[in-house]
């Protein structure tokens, strides 16, 4: 997602907000493909064993329209997988709080996206790293790219708003730009991009994926060059920044967010490892004061410095740390 | 003339008819009819895209009062108010006054009587507060915070 920026000039930050205004919640762990580049520790059979249960789902659920929070947004693992999916997306509906779903786009045939149209989401955002079918089955085995592009038109017969998030590893940055007009011609409304992130199941892989600075570079010239092509169809937006540099700006300006962990615990920002508390046990306003807190830990800035030092560091992104 | 060009040229002029001899030009492409249904299907998607809803927007101008778009969302805070446009992600902290411009517009006030409905509750007798708030509407209108 991209950052949530309170203008200085009007003196209010994160800090003078009375709950979240976003809120990213990775229903489960669990998920249908085994990406080699995936941020999360997700894939078949990675539930976590202690996720949140139905009723405490949904009391988070309630806790979020309780709090007025306008935008949640469900991801993963694949929040499609959770048989209660559609129970939490119903409670939401007409509260007033906009839900976008994260999906791996596998699972889009028509009469879920009919059923998602019925809860009234806001906006599907489909991971679709390339146009060739060799490409996004080696990137994420047991992927099906025409799936993915099948799920996206089902998602605009049925009148949602759909995002293209796009991955990029040495495999697949040369795509960028068929990938950016597929997504065009398919009604994507926004286009998702940005450096891949040495976490999750990527670390792994990494030796083997990661895109050179070359390569990078020439990913970014040619998304620079076709943006504007785009302006008034799809919105392009990509973060060239390095993890390091955004995290330093988190540090002055915290985000007005939080993650929620498949088991309810809550996390500052997918960039760090820093949790605090559990809306298990915690009240949901009481954590975003905690998380407020956190931010100015003596820990987060230490730990912001030593991926300064050593970039390698946000290999330790799911050895959760409670503040 | 390929489907591409037709798009573009429907968008520019306004004409969504399809040229005598388009669909024909292709011995294996789509029929008339399935055509002019792709040129149709894809204006609709890309006025949905444009305008977040557009029969909601549609309503609010035969209803001739304003209201915040679809993909914006409204908190008040301590400081005033922050409205969150979901589809960009922005987020806009308004001060006090600004609040108050807003939850007039989400009570229902059109541009023709949210001065009027301002001055009336604020005692505002110099009508600065008034004229701040059109600025402000014209701004919000400008970034299609909301739709008339």
């Amino acid at each position: 997602m991209s950052p949530i920026i309170l203008p200085e000039s009007l003196g209010a930050s994160s800090a003078d907000l009375k709950a979240p205004l976003y809120v990213a919640w990775q229903l489960t762990n669990e998920c249908s493909l085994s990406c080699l580049h995936c941020i999360e520790e997700s894939g078949p059979g990675k539930a976590f064993p202690d996720e949140l249960a139905r009723e405490e789902a949904l009391r988070v659920v309630d806790q979020i329209i309780a709090a007025d929070i306008p935008y949640v947004a469900f991801s993963g693992g694949e929040p499609l997988l959770r048989t209660d999916f559609f129970e939490l997306l119903g409670r939401l509906k007409g509260t007033g709080t906009g839900v976008k779903v994260e999906t791996n786009g596998q699972l889009l045939d028509a009469p879920t996206c009919a059923r998602l149209a019925e809860c009234e989401v806001k906006a599907v955002q489909v991971s679709m790293d390339g146009v060739s079918e060799d490409t996004v089955r080696m990137l994420r085995p047991g992927a099906s790219l025409k799936k993915v592009t099948d799920g996206i038109a089902n998602l605009r017969r049925a009148g949602i708003a759909v995002e293209v998030n796009f991955a990029p590893t040495r495999f697949n940055v040369g795509q960028i730009a068929q990938t950016m007009a597929k997504a065009c011609e398919l009604g994507a409304y926004a286009f998702y991009t940005g450096r891949l992130m040495y976490t999750g199941n990527a670390v792994g892989s990494w030796g083997r994926i990661a895109a050179s600075e070359a390569q990078y570079a020439e990913f970014f010239a040619v998304i620079k060059a076709q943006a504007k092509a785009y302006e008034g169809r799809m919105r392009v937006c990509f973060h060239e920044m390095g993890i390091v540099e955004e995290l330093r700006y988190r540090l002055e300006h915290p985000a007005a967010l939080f993650i929620i962990l498949p088991d309810g615990r809550v996390k500052l920002i997918n960039a760090l490892p820093f949790t605090c508390g559990s809306l298990r046990t915690d009240n949901l306003i009481q954590l975003w004061q905690r998380v407020l807190r956190a931010w100015k830990e003596p820990r987060v800035a230490s730990f912001v410095d030593e991926l300064t030092q050593d970039p390698g560091a946000i290999a330790k992104l799911h050895q959760w740390v409670e503040l | 003339m390929g489907y591409e060009t037709l798009i573009r040229k429907s968008w520019l002029t306004g004409d969504f008819r399809v040229p005598a001899g388009a669909a024909e030009a292709a011995d294996h492409g789509p029929t008339r009819e399935e055509l002019r249904l792709k040129v149709r299907r894809e204006m609709e998607n890309v006025i949905a895209r444009e305008a977040g809803d557009a029969p909601w927007c549609l309503s609010a101008h035969k209803e001739g009062c304003m209201k915040l778009a679809p993909f914006v969302k409204f908190r008040e805070e301590k400081f005033g108010a922050v409205l969150f446009e979901t589809r960009s992600e922005k987020v806009y902290t308004l001060s006090p006054t600004g609040a108050a411009v807003v939850r007039e517009i989400v009570a229902g006030a059109g541009s023709h009587d949210l001065a009027a409905r301002l001055q009336g509750k604020f005692q505002d007798k110099t009508g600065k507060l008034a004229q701040e708030a059109m600025t402000f509407l014209a701004e919000l209108k400008a970034k299609g915070l909301i739709t008339e």
